[in-house]
Parts: C-alpha cells; structure tokens; sequence
C-alpha cells in the first residue's frame, strides 16, 4: 500500500490519469447511485418508507413491477428455446449461407430500441397490413402483453443465440462421440450429455435476456399499451406526474433485481462452465448433412430468420409510404420532415454522439489499462464502479441523472455534458471489457520494454498499448457511437429544448400516431449504424492485417456482436 | 558509451498479496558489480533473481535499502530515465513495428536525428547480422532471429548497464551455445556492464566473470565460476553448483590452511584457505566432487561397486562405502581399468579436490 502510493506519487500523469477517472466515475456513476438511493427515502425533506411502501403496497406500480417480472419470464424462457433451437442448428447441423444468423445476431445490438416494435405497429397495429389488410380484421390491438412478448422476443433470443452458440461450439464432440460409441442413440446422446453441458449457457442465456427485458423501455413505451412495466412506470412518476419519490424507490428496486441477477450470472459464467474444462475442441464435430430432421431444423430456422429480417426491413419501406394501412402510395414526405422540421434531433444526435465516441471510447481503453496492469490505492474501488456500471439500467442511469445534477454544484441538466456522459456510461462497460480481455491477451513486458527504453506513461500508451488493442478500441469506438445514436431510456429523461435527440422525436412520433415519420428517423439511424459498421470493418482490416493478434480473423462486426454478448446484459434497453 | 557501476546495498524486496500477507522475495541484498563487469544471478525458480533485475531496471519499489549506479542513487529516477537496457525472456518486441522500427524505438524517444540513428542502428544491425531482416515484422523472425532484434534493441541505446533475463531460455540447446557466446563477444568488445539472470548453470559459468548464487532471496556466495565450483561457502552453493557428494563429519584439528575432518569412515584431510572460519568440534560437510574420486585396486579395498555406466567420455560409478553412496566419475575410461557391478575397490580422495562448508 505504501509502495502503491509512493508509486503514484513517482508518477504524476498517473496520478493525475487515476484521480480524474475516478473522480468522473464517482460523479456520473456512484454518486447518481447514492442520489436515487437517497431521494428514494426521502419525500419534502423528510425521510420515510412511503416511496417503497407505494412499490410494493399494491397500487400501480406494484403491478408494474410485477408485470416487467412476468413479460420478463415468459420473454426469456421463449428467448432461449429459440435460441437454443438456432444454436443447435448452427453448431450441429450443416446449413447454407450459416452466415445468415451471425448477421441476425448483431442486429438488436446496432438496431434503434423499438425497430421491432415499430414493425409490429405497422404489421398488426389499427390498420395493420396483416391484421387489417390481410385479414380484415379491425381495430386490431397489438399494444399490450402480447405485442411486447412478441417484440421482445424477437428483438432478444439473438443474444441469447450468442451465448449458446459459443457453448455448444466449445463442447467438445469427443465427449459425445464417446457416449454415441456406448450405444446410445442420437437422442439419448442429446438427452444425457449435450443438454446437461449446456445447462450453464441456457442459464446464461436466460438471466441476460431476462436483465434486458426488464430493463427495456423502448418497446414498452412503442407498443406497451395499458401493459404498464417498471421502467416506463419510472419514467412516468418522474417526468410525468414528479413523485421523485416514488419513482426512485421504483428505480432502486428495478437496479437491485438487474445487479443480482447479473451477479448470479457472473457467477454461473465463472463457476458452473463445465465446459471449458473439458479444454480445446479436439477434433472438429461431423455436422449432420443430410435427413429429414435437418431439413425440419433449417426450414424453422430459416423461417424465423426471415421472419426477423422482414421485421426489420419493413420500417425502410413504412418511410415511403403515404400513410400506412389506408393510403399505400409512395411518399418522400416523412423524409422532407425529418430534413426540416425533425432536421435538429438528427443534428443534435449526431453532434453530441460524434463528441461521445472518442472520448468513451478511449476512456474504457484506459481505464481498462488502469485495471489490468497498474497497481495503485483505491483500483479495487474503480473496477467495483466500472463493474456496476454494466448492471445498471438505462431507466437507472437517467432518473439518477435528473436527481443528482439539477442543483449545484453540479447543476448540469439540460446541457449537452449530461447527455454526453449519460452516452458514455451506457457504452462504457462494452468498451471495458473488450479492452480488457485484449490486455490479458499481450504480455506486460512488451509495455516494460517501451518503458525501459525511454517511453513515459503516456508515450507507452500511445505507441504500444493503443495500437495492440486496436481492434478492441475501434469496437469500442463504434459501440459508443451505436450506442450514442439509438440511446433512449437514460437520455428521454435529459433531452430538454436545447438538445432533443432522434429516438426521443421517434417515440414523440410514435405518440402522435404518425408512424410514417418515425419510421423515416428509424431507416436513418439504421443507415448511420450500417455506415458506422462498415467503417468499423474497415478499420480492422487496414490495422489488422499487418499482424494477428487475435488468432481467428474476426470482422469488426463479430468482435463488437461478442463483446456485446459478453458484457451488455441492459444496454438494449 | 559509458559503462556503469552497479551497487546494491541492503536490498529488499516485500510482495503484499490481496489478503495483506508479506512475502519477502529479497533479503538484505548487497552487491557491488563492476564498470564492464559480466555478473550473472543465479538459483533455483523462485528465489528473487527476476525481482532484483527489476528492481534494478526500475519496475520494481524497492522496500528497504539503495541502488546506485556510478555514485547516483537512483531511487527517484523512474524506469523510463534509468540508464539501463533490458533484454527480456519472452524479448518483448513490439509485434506492430518492424524489425528497424524497433531497434530505432528508444533513440527516436532520445529526439536523435535521422542521420544519427541511422549511425548507431548500422553498426549494431551488422554486428547482429539483421540487414535482410530490417522490414520484417517480428512475428516473421525465427526465435533466434528475434532474440538478436531484443539484444540489438538494447545495445543501441548504448547503455551504462545491460540487463538480461533468462534471455535465451526460448532457444533450443545448439542456437543457445550460439547467442551465448555472441552475448559474451559483444560485451567484452563493447565494455558494458552486464547482469544476467539465469538458473542455467552452464549459461551462468561459460559466460560471467563472477557469478551471484541466490537462494530464497539472499546471496549464497559470489565469486568468479571457478572459485566457486571449487570454493563453495555453503553447502547449497556446492550442490546447485555442479554435482557433489557430502561426507559428513567433524573437524577434529586445524591448521592455517589445513582441516581435518573427522568422519564415520576414515578421517580426511582437506586444504583449506579459509581454515580459521572453522573451529574444532565444528559439524561440517567435505564436499567430494565425482572427479576427485580415484579408484583403484591397490591397498585396502574400502569400496564396494553398486553400478558401473560406461557413456564414453566417462564412466560412472556408484559406490557404497561403508555405507554411504557416492557417485563418481572417471573420465577417458578407455585407457584405464574398468570396475563393474560388485567389484571391490580402493577408493582415495584427489586431495586438492576436496574441500569443507559448514553443515
Ligand atoms: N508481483 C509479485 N507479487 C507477489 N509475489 C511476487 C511478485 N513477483 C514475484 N513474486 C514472488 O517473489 C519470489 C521471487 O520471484 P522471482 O520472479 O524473482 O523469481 P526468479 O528467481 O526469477 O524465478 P524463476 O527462475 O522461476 O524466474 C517468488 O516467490 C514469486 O512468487
Ligand atoms: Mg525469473
């Protein structure tokens, strides 16, 4: 301890480095935390239960809670059947054009909140095309429980198909090889060894689609209808009827569930993956190439993949149209909107993302050098703040913002520092961890030798750390600014006249029932998002090719698909 | 270049791991290394040779005690200001930077011109035989390759004191003969002070001019290699160095530069310069080397052959005698009597051979 101190005292940029990020993540992150924690305590300066005695004591936001843990059930256990489904195809079964599903995958992490949601809208909403025009049904209502299991189901089982896919491909097929050579059949063989190996990844699976499903607020607030959940209910007492109170009480129930269950999820990643102890795939597994069965798997496969595909591709074309359900003709309209009237959102959003994504990301690149390869007072304190960053929910983060930041000394509302850092502690943990598990990857002497020859602090991280984790860093990069972009439930508490951002003016849209135009600002973040990643791969090809440091070639986009897999358990929301 | 002198003085060296328990991985280290001086650290895994080299490089707090460089103490220069050079175990060549771009990495630090650190990488490319390799990136270079771009990367900076750890522990046995002796051409031809961390005994002995033998963080002995194969201090010195039979025993008279030591077989005479360290009644140890072992079929036979090995250069024995094992070597075994298993033997000590530690 004393040397640690003695060290940084030696080091002054070090110095400096550890004590402005640890004061940043003190003020944007632990101090919110207390703020929601306090303010859920108090009511007129006065402290009392009546916060969470209204939480549990029956009236509407108890139904809200219990309403996001049963959308929350059923969302995951039919996320993770599908997923599991699609993983087991994936790593069993030779299928064509394989690639298909990796690109399903990345999906929900680089698409706006509620494109699903959004499509739902236009396929089975008042006027629907299937309801209305296909089927003739009218008034036709997908707003409510039923709308959000179907969105949410769609929009989530591709990260649990992340999970499992890496599961079932790191069982080793020896282990199955063995018990088919025993005598078992194909079933059995599935029934005592692949499922029971596959017990912690479904457990996985499950606990992260259910953090997100509670967690969401997109969806909820598109096409929740009188389906009310935790985190529009937050959003409610705190925006619209200002019982800070209550929705504080109601915030730190909701982060107190997401950071158990992320910890029982930690756990069973680090404890229970019997997998991995059964080391390296030996040999490659012989995939099922032909059958009745396999043609049954692809065919459900590729069914729902088109099914995802056509939800997606359905808002680009609901932007060109007149108005949907009664009048299907072409349209530039919604655009001409958006580039006037809605021009600002668009201007703001990129503006203060572009602003966001350089400094998130290199911040989560130095920070998670601090972690893994400095030693100094109080490191413990900032990876336990970085570690809980990736549990708290947006919802969390943005009523937090509004308590802790409307007074002085840190009376920041309303301008664009809140929205910038709000952006920066939503992408954060990503960029953490994909930063940190490349660090582990290079061997500390590389660094020492560049200190050695003369290199300081800084200069050892600008020449050597930086361009090593490179591909980490541009993933971080791109992350922030997807993230940045298509944020909504921490930043709808921020946005103030000064600065309104797009997914704010979808949901204002949304609202007032013009899905034309929402639908416009929604086929633009998903082209700015297609460009960023594009940009991203790029990137990593030009950086990459000299050298391999990560030994498969991987594409920008899987890097970013399985570091969000890996640490963004709320962030969709 | 100007190469520097080297000192440690009470050197230590505490570990705190997360449940706030100490470990001492350097005790009480004092050593003084000469300007141009080859010294080498030397022990067993895990008994603070790697800890001392970076302590001295900077990476390391010491927790007690000084070093010094020349006449400079150079506890508040930061590792990236020391003048020390360090070639690493792994080599740590930056893999994105190709072979002249590492080798430059340090002097372009140093704001040198072009021209000038063209001038100083030549000489040191072609001293390392690297030219055709200059645009290769690292992971292109064989390890031996690789191993000259660390030792070239070091030198250029013209260092007052060289460092190496366990520099050739990746290299397969023939390239490391090979680099080792080039280590030693090039330091001698340069005049640099070299500290080398190694647990190779061969590495340590063929290229130090004095060897620092460590245990569990302190100095067994330091000496020059021969002194200390033949003049270990410490029983542990003379069973890491080499190989070596203990004959345990009292010291029953001395001289000035003579022991006698009292043993449950016979009672030896043994030279000894440092005699008055002893004094009578003393427990000790007469280390035997396998060498200074004779065989022969004369006089009394007080041996007994357990296992006869001939391995061409030598033949080796195991003996019993009186009840205790020795191992021997005899070499060139072609042009002498051969015993084999069971034969009975004469067995006397190369007096000059033997020698006595403390038990
Ligand atoms: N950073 C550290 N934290 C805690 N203990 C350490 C640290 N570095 C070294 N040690 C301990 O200090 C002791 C000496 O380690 P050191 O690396 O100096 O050994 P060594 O002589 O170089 O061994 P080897 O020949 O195996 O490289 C060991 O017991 C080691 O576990
Ligand atoms: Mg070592």
């Amino acid at each position: 301890m004393k040397e640690n101190i003695r060290k940084l005292v030696k080091q002054p940029l070090l110095l400096i480095l550890v004590v402005l990020i640890m004061l940043t993540l003190i003020i944007f992150i632990a101090f919110p935390m207390f703020q929601i924690f306090l303010s859920s305590f108090l009511s007129n300066g006065e402290i009392n239960w009546q916060g969470y005695e209204r939480v549990f004591a029956g009236g509407q936001l108890t139904s809200a809670l219990t309403n996001s843990l049963v959308l929350a059930i059923i969302v995951s256990i039919l996320s993770t059947a599908i997923a599991y489904f699609f993983a087991y195809t994936f790593a069993y079964i030779e299928v064509p054009f394989k690639k298909i599903f990796n690109g399903i995958a990345i999906l929900p992490v680089i698409s706006p909140p509620f494109v699903i949601a959004l499509s739902a809208i236009l396929l089975f909403g008042r006027g629907g095309f299937i309801s209305e025009t296909l089927l003739g049904i009218e008034n036709a209502n997908i707003y409510g429980l039923h709308g959000l299991i179907l969105v949410q189901t769609l929009t989530y089982f591709p990260v649990a198909f992340l999970v499992l896919a890496g599961l079932l491909r790191s069982i080793s097929p020896s282990l199955e090889e063995a018990s088919d050579n025993l005598g078992s059949t194909k079933w059995q063989t599935f029934k005592k060894v692949t499922l029971p190996l596959s017990v912690p990844g479904i457990g996985n699976a499950f606990l992260l689609v259910f953090i997100q499903s509670m967690a969401d607020f997109g969806n909820p607030m598109t096409i929740g209808g009188d389906y009310n959940t935790v985190a529009r209910e937050i959003y409610m007492q705190a925006v619209g009827s200002y019982n800070m109170q209550a929705g504080a009480a109601l915030a730190m129930v909701l982060l107190t569930v997401t950071v158990i269950l992320y910890a029982v999820q930690k756990f069973w990643v680090g404890k229970k993956s019997y997998v991995t102890v059964t080391g390296k795939p030996t040999s490659a597994r012989k995939m099922v190439s032909k059958g009745v069965f396999r043609r049954i798997m692809i065919g459900i496969c590729y069914g729902l993949s088109a099914t995802v595909i056509l939800f997606y591709i359905l808002v680009p074309i609901g932007s060109f149209i007149q108005l949907w359900g009664v009048n299907y003709s072409f349209t530039l309209d919604h655009y001409s909107y958006v580039f006037s009237i809605g021009q600002k959102a668009v201007v703001d959003t990129l503006q203060l993302s572009i602003i966001a994504t350089p400094i998130g990301g290199l911040f989560a690149m130095i920070l998670a050098f601090l972690i893994v390869r400095k030693r100094f007072a109080g490191k413990k304190l900032m990876e336990g703040i970085s570690m809980l960053s990736i549990a708290i929910p947006g919802t969390v983060i943005g009523i937090s913002y509004i308590l802790a930041f409307n007074q002085a000394p840190l009376a920041i509302t309303g301008t664009a520092l809140i929205i910038i850092a709000a952006f920066i502690v939503r992408a954060m943990p990503v960029g953490i961890r994909s930063g940190i598990t490349s660090l582990q990857q290079i061997d500390p002497s590389i660094e020492e030798a560049a200190t050695n020859l003369g290199a300081s602090g800084s200069k050892t991280f600008f020449s050597i750390v930086l361009p090593l984790i490179r591909p980490a860093f541009f993933s971080s990069l791109v992350y922030t600014f997807v993230k940045s972009m298509t944020a909504m439930s921490a930043v709808i508490f921020l946005v103030s006249a000064r600065y309104n951002l797009i997914t704010a003016s979808i949901l204002a849209q949304v609202e007032s029932g013009r899905i034309g135009v929402a639908s416009a600002y929604c086929t633009l973040l998903i082209i700015l998002m297609i460009a960023a990643m594009l940009v991203l791969n790029g990137l990593t090809a030009l950086f990459t090719g000299k050298w391999k440091l990560r030994k498969d070639k991987q594409t920008g986009a899987e890097i970013i698909s399985k570091d969000a897999a890996n640490a963004d358990s709320v962030n969709a929301a | 270049m100007s190469a520097k002198s080297v000192k440690l003085e009470n050197v230590t060296k505490q570990f705190t791991d997360d449940e706030g328990k100490v470990m001492t991985a350097v005790k009480e280290v004092s050593l003084h290394i000469e300007k141009g001086e080859f010294a080498t650290l030397l022990g067993p895994s895990g008994c603070g040779k790697t800890t001392t080299l970076r302590m001295i490089a900077g990476f390391e707090e010491l927790s007690n005690g000084a070093i010094m460089f020349g006449e400079d103490n150079v506890q508040n220069i930061p590792a990236n200001k020391r003048d020390c050079t360090m070639v690493f175990q792994s080599y740590a060549l930056f893999p994105h930077m190709s072979v002249y771009e590492n080798i430059c990495y340090g002097l372009k630090l140093k704001k040198l011109s072009k021209s000038e650190i063209e001038k100083r990488v030549t000489p040191i490319m072609d001293i390392m035989n690297l030219h055709v390799n200059k645009n290769r990136m690292p992971n292109q270079l064989s390890g031996g390759q690789q191993q000259r771009v660390a030792l070239a990367r070091a030198l250029v900076m013209e260092p007052g004191v060289l460092l190496f750890d366990e520099p050739l522990s990746n290299l397969d046995a023939k390239l490391r003969i090979t680099m080792r002796d080039e280590i030693r051409r090039i330091q001698k031809e340069l005049g640099i002070t070299a500290i080398y961390v190694t647990h190779d005994q061969s590495e340590a002995m063929s290229l130090s001019d004095r060897i620092v033998v460590m245990n569990e963080g302190r100095i067994e002995q330091v000496g020059p290699p021969m002194e200390i194969y033949q003049k270990p201090k410490t029983k542990f010195v003379s069973d890491f160095i080499g190989t070596a039979n203990f004959l345990g025993g009292v010291v029953d008279k001395k001289d000035s530069d003579r022991l006698f030591v009292k043993t449950k077989q016979t009672t030896i005479e043994v030279l000894q310069k440092d005699a008055d360290t002893f004094h009578e009644g003393q427990s000790v140890s007469v280390v035997v080397r396998p060498e200074a072992i004779n065989l022969s079929k004369e006089g009394t036979e007080s041996a007994k052959v357990l296992k006869s090995v001939f391995m061409g250069q030598i033949q080796e024995y195991e003996l019993d005698f009186n009840g205790i094992q020795l191992y021997a070597v005899v070499a060139d075994p072609g042009g002498k009597e051969v015993y084999y298993d069971g034969d009975s033997v004469n067995l006397t000590f190369s007096q000059r051979s033997l020698h006595v530690v403390p038990a």
